[in-house]
This record gives C-alpha cells, structure tokens and sequence, in this order.
C-alpha cells in the first residue's frame, strides 16, 4: 500500500470508516503477527496480543497524527510496548535456562534436517533473548527483509545506530548456536 | 582483533544486502574484505539462517474473528452518546467548581447536608443549586431524572413557602418552582404520575394559603395553573400553555384582603374567620370577615351541585400547624360578570367530602378546577374593597 493510499484511508478511519479502517487491519495484521510471534515464539500468545494491538491503534486512532512515517511504524510501537507489557504481567522473560531445558543438543545421529530444526528452535528462542531493541532489528532487518535505513526511520533511530544493533544482536545469536554444539557451516551448506 | 567500528559494521551491513539479496556469496563477500572475514563470516551465516527462519501465518478465521471485533468496537463507538441534559456542558466545570469549593469549605460534605435547607438569599444556598446541577447533569446516566426532577419541584416549593412565611417570597424562587414543576409534569411517566399527582395536590394547598407579593401575582398565578395540568387522552399530562411564565410584568389589581384558604396564627381560639362577598356591579368585592364557629380541623372540600357561583370560606384554627376547611357556599351571581366555573363533583352525602393522601384522579382534577376558578376570580378580579368585620 502507498502512502498516499494509506493516508486517504487513516483519514476516513479516523472520521469512523469501519471499511477503510479493515483495509488498514488486513494489510498490516500478519506483519505485526509475525513481530510479536519471533518476539514470544508463542503463536497462540501472538494472536492474542496481535488483537490487543489493532485495539489499541483503533482505540487511539483518532489522536493518532501521520508524522511522515508509514502507519506500520506506529503499530510496531504499540506491539512493542504490548510486548513489553505482556512480559511485566507474568513477570518474566525467556531465560537462558528456558533454553538449555529443551533438548537442542546437536546429536551426531541427526540427519541435517533435523538439525536445522534445531538449530531454528535454538535460533528462535536466543532472538527472544536479545534485548528488545536487538529483536526488533533483527526481526524488521532478517524476518521481515527490510534495509537498513527502513529499519532506522521505523524505529526512530539513526542508520547507524541501527548498524551497530545489528552486529551485535548477529553476534550474539552466533554465539548462542555455537555453544549449543551446532556446526554453522554444514547448515549453512545443507540449505537449498 | 576484531575492529568493531562504524567501517566495520557499514562493511557487514554491506555484505548482508548482498547475500540476502544472492548478488554475492558469503566466500564473495569474505574475498572482497579479507581483513573482517573472520567476523564477517559468522554474522552473516547468522543473517541467512535467520531470513530463513519460518514465520507461521495467522490463520484466516482468527483474522476474521478479530476483524469482525474491530468493526464491532467502531460501531460502538460511533453510537451517540447519552444526552445529558442542559447541563451537560457544564457538568465537568460544575464538579471541577464545586470540588474546589468543597475542599475549600474543608468540610465538603457537612456544607452540602447544612445547604439542604437553605432558601434563596442564604449564603449556602448557591452550594445546595450547585449540588442540585452536578446531580441532574449526572443522573441521565441513570435514567431517573422524572424522580429527580419531582424531588426538585418539592424542594422548591418548600423553599416557596418558607419565603412565604418569612414574608420573602420572591420571583427568582416562584420562577425556579416553575421551571422545576414544568419539568417535572413533562418528564412524568406512568411510574412516576400517581407522586407527581400527589404533589400537586400537595402544592395547590400550599399554595392556596401563600399571599404572593402584589408584583409576583401574575408569575404566582402561572405557578398555581401549573398544579392542575390537563389529561391527555392517553393519560399523560400536560402542562397549561402558559410558557414563559409571567416575570416582572405589571401586578394585576388583585384582592388585598385573602378570601381564599389562608390560614393564620392569629386567629382566634374555637373561631373560625369566614370571608364572605359581595358582589356589585362594578365588579368591586366586598370582603367581610364573620366568626364562625370553629369546625373538624380537617380540610374538606364541599363542591356545589349547583351551576351558582361559589366561594371558598375559610377557616383558621389556632393550632400551631394552621389547617384550612375549605366550603364553597353559594356566591350571588355578579351582575355582568361571568360565572364562576363549577366543579362537577357530585355531592357527598354528608354534604362534604373527606380528602384522603391518595385521591381520585379525575375528582381530585375537578376539584382543583374549582379550586383554580376560584382563585383565578379572586386574583385577577378589580380592586376589591374590604370591608368591616
């Protein structure tokens, strides 16, 4: 959807347009299902925040003010923030030894399939362990394939910054397959 | 050493576009920087694996499901709020006042339970109206404001007669009876008509027996039509069509000395003042004031059979509540005036009839008919002269 589109739409929303307000809902819901699932690796729990988010943006829609970024940018604020939210109420976060609890240890008997379900479940379960600015980074940058500067206009931040966000959520993620014992380069080479 | 400055990271976000996009491989891009490949390689190992990583898709009927709330939530939203009233507008500055008054008071709730007894021209009386406002502003919500506003109209006729009695009576509280007794009558309800008819009937006798100020008679007499509001066909009432209420017109020339059903203090024990009068045809009244004796200090009302003219007698006892008998006996016809409307209550066998709290509809309107044609003769009639006891 252009911006141009999006704008007319968020217009006639905000004057209670229910039919431009589900064209909005429709293009943006699997974006921020997929936000919120790599950020809990719980699909049932995503759906569930998901429709807290859409309720919240349509709750404040009519305060809400186009500041020149696309109306994903605020909805990735919100599912952010509920998020976060979520994550106070039960009071905790996934934990390293959440992790180490599940059997992920590369067996040698393993065909590589299975091993790349492993190591996707160990990769699924360290992005929850980043920190929130790291997942969102590598969730718009690597999931969602944005470039850089997308991801630094929707995050608010300078390219940069993004950068060196970047680096360091990959780094980390390469050393938490590592010391689960995965061998990175046959994976690498086993994927088509 | 690793060099982890902004080169080193543009270099790695240079090489991701490129393999992620399949222009370059990783050994490509590990060739082109050799410096960085031993950090280079794992990050973007690392950037492949996580693109490849399965987002699982929110299902088709939960999309639905949510999208269907949505729309709901927006409907809901779109509906038009509850009317508040009048006083709608004012109702958050109205709290916001009188929280501020109250906190100044220090204590709030004591001045508001002090003002319930206050009359215009006491200092809380402005608190006790300020109240009343944040109260009707409220109480659409609840959807009792007919109950809210007969409890008005009994809290300014309370306020009427104690004026009255202080000798204080006043337009401002004749004019906000009004309104409030308007309201009250256009608001009533199946539920709510057997109380408004009570206190009407309430008020019309307390009313009676209030001389007005001579230049509060004309809005006086719009409050007294008020208490006997038409029937409509289907049983609603209607109030008479006499909005606006008269307000600082000119006193209509009315009779000083209250033929009517006024009871005072000062009369004397075991008598009973009875006002008779006389009629001539210059339409002038005589009043003339005969003891009577004293009779069952119990109001009656004795409507006549008769198409004659009546007239109210009344009579004052001298207990501390002053109660008023009420017996219309026939009047002579005024020559060139018009007669006075009859009631069409038929007589009682004992020749009087014993009111009781809850009257009959449709006698006690008739009655107070009577009890209006008599007043309205005796208010808006030519300057009378009174004469000797």
């Amino acid at each position: 959807m252009d911006r141009v589109n999006e704008r007319r739409l968020l217009q006639q929303a905000q004057r209670g347009d229910s039919d431009a307000f589900a064209e909005i809902y429709r293009e943006n819901v699997q974006v921020i299902f997929r936000y919120i699932f790599h950020r809990v690796n719980d699909s049932h729990l995503a759906e569930d925040l998901t429709g807290d988010v859409f309720t919240k943006a349509l709750e404040g829609l009519r305060d809400y003010q186009d500041q020149g970024k696309p109306f994903i940018a605020w909805l990735y604020r919100i599912a952010h923030a509920r998020v976060i939210d979520h994550y106070r109420r039960v009071e905790r976060r996934p934990t390293e030894s959440d992790v180490e609890d599940e059997p992920i240890s590369v067996d040698q008997d393993m065909d590589a399939g299975m091993i790349r379900r492993h190591a996707a479940q160990v990769l699924r379960a360290a992005i929850t362990e980043l920190t929130d600015e790291q997942q969102q980074v590598i969730i718009l940058r690597f999931i969602e394939g944005k470039r850089i500067e997308t991801v630094a206009e929707l995050m608010g931040k300078q390219a940069n910054a993004i950068k060196a966000l970047q680096f360091r959520a990959l780094r980390s993620l390469a050393g938490r397959l590592e010391r689960s014992g995965f061998d990175i380069d046959s994976i690498i080479a086993g994927l088509s | 050493m690793i060099d982890y400055s902004p080169k080193f990271e543009s270099i790695l976000d240079e090489c991701l576009d490129d393999v992620l996009r399949g222009t370059r491989t990783i050994e490509q891009c590990l060739e082109l920087y050799p410096d960085y490949a031993a950090d280079l390689k794992p990050a973007l190992q690392i950037g492949i694996l996580t693109s490849r990583l399965k987002s699982p898709e929110m299902s088709a009927a939960s999309i639905d499901k949510l999208e269907n709330r949505l729309r709901e939530k927006m409907a809901m939203n779109a509906k038009p709020k509850i009317v508040r009233g009048r006083f709608a507008p004012f109702a958050k500055l109205a709290a916001m006042i009188a929280i501020v008054f109250l906190v100044a008071l220090g204590s709030g709730a004591g001045a508001v339970a002090a003002s319930s007894n206050a009359v215009p021209g006491d200092w809380l009386y402005g608190l006790k109206r300020l109240w009343e406002a944040i109260i009707l502003a409220l109480t659409p919500l609840t959807g009792q404001v007919d109950d809210l506003w007969l409890q008005m109209a009994d809290r300014r006729l309370d306020e009427v007669e104690e004026l009255a009695q202080r000798g204080q009576l006043n337009e401002t509280a004749l004019f906000d009876l009004y309104m409030a007794m308007s309201q009250a009558i256009a608001l009533a309800d199946t539920e709510t008509k057997p109380n408004l008819m009570a206190y009407l009937t309430q008020a019309q006798v307390a009313l009676i027996s209030i001389q007005p100020p001579d230049q509060e008679k004309a809005l006086f007499t719009d409050v007294m039509l008020l208490t006997a509001p038409t029937i409509r066909e289907d049983g609603s009432l209607e109030a008479p069509p006499t909005s606006p209420p008269s307000r600082s017109i000119t006193p209509t020339p009315t009779l000083t000395m209250t033929p009517t059903m006024t009871a005072t203090a000062t009369a004397i024990e075991n008598q009973a003042i009875l006002p008779t009068f006389t009629a001539t045809s210059t339409e002038t009244l005589t009043a003339t004031n005969t003891p009577t004796p004293r009779v069952p200090a119990t109001a009656t009302r004795t409507p006549s059979p008769t198409n004659t003219p009546v007239r109210p007698t009344a009579t004052h006892t001298p207990s501390p509540t002053p109660t008023a008998t009420w017996t219309p006996l026939p009047l002579p016809t005024l020559p060139g005036s018009t007669p006075i409307r009859q009631p069409t209550v038929p007589p009682s066998s004992g020749g009087e009839s014993q009111p009781t709290n809850t009257p009959d509809l449709q006698s006690t309107v008739r009655v107070r008919e009577t009890e209006m044609s008599v007043y309205l003769t005796q208010t808006a009639g030519p300057e009378p002269t009174e004469a000797s006891p």
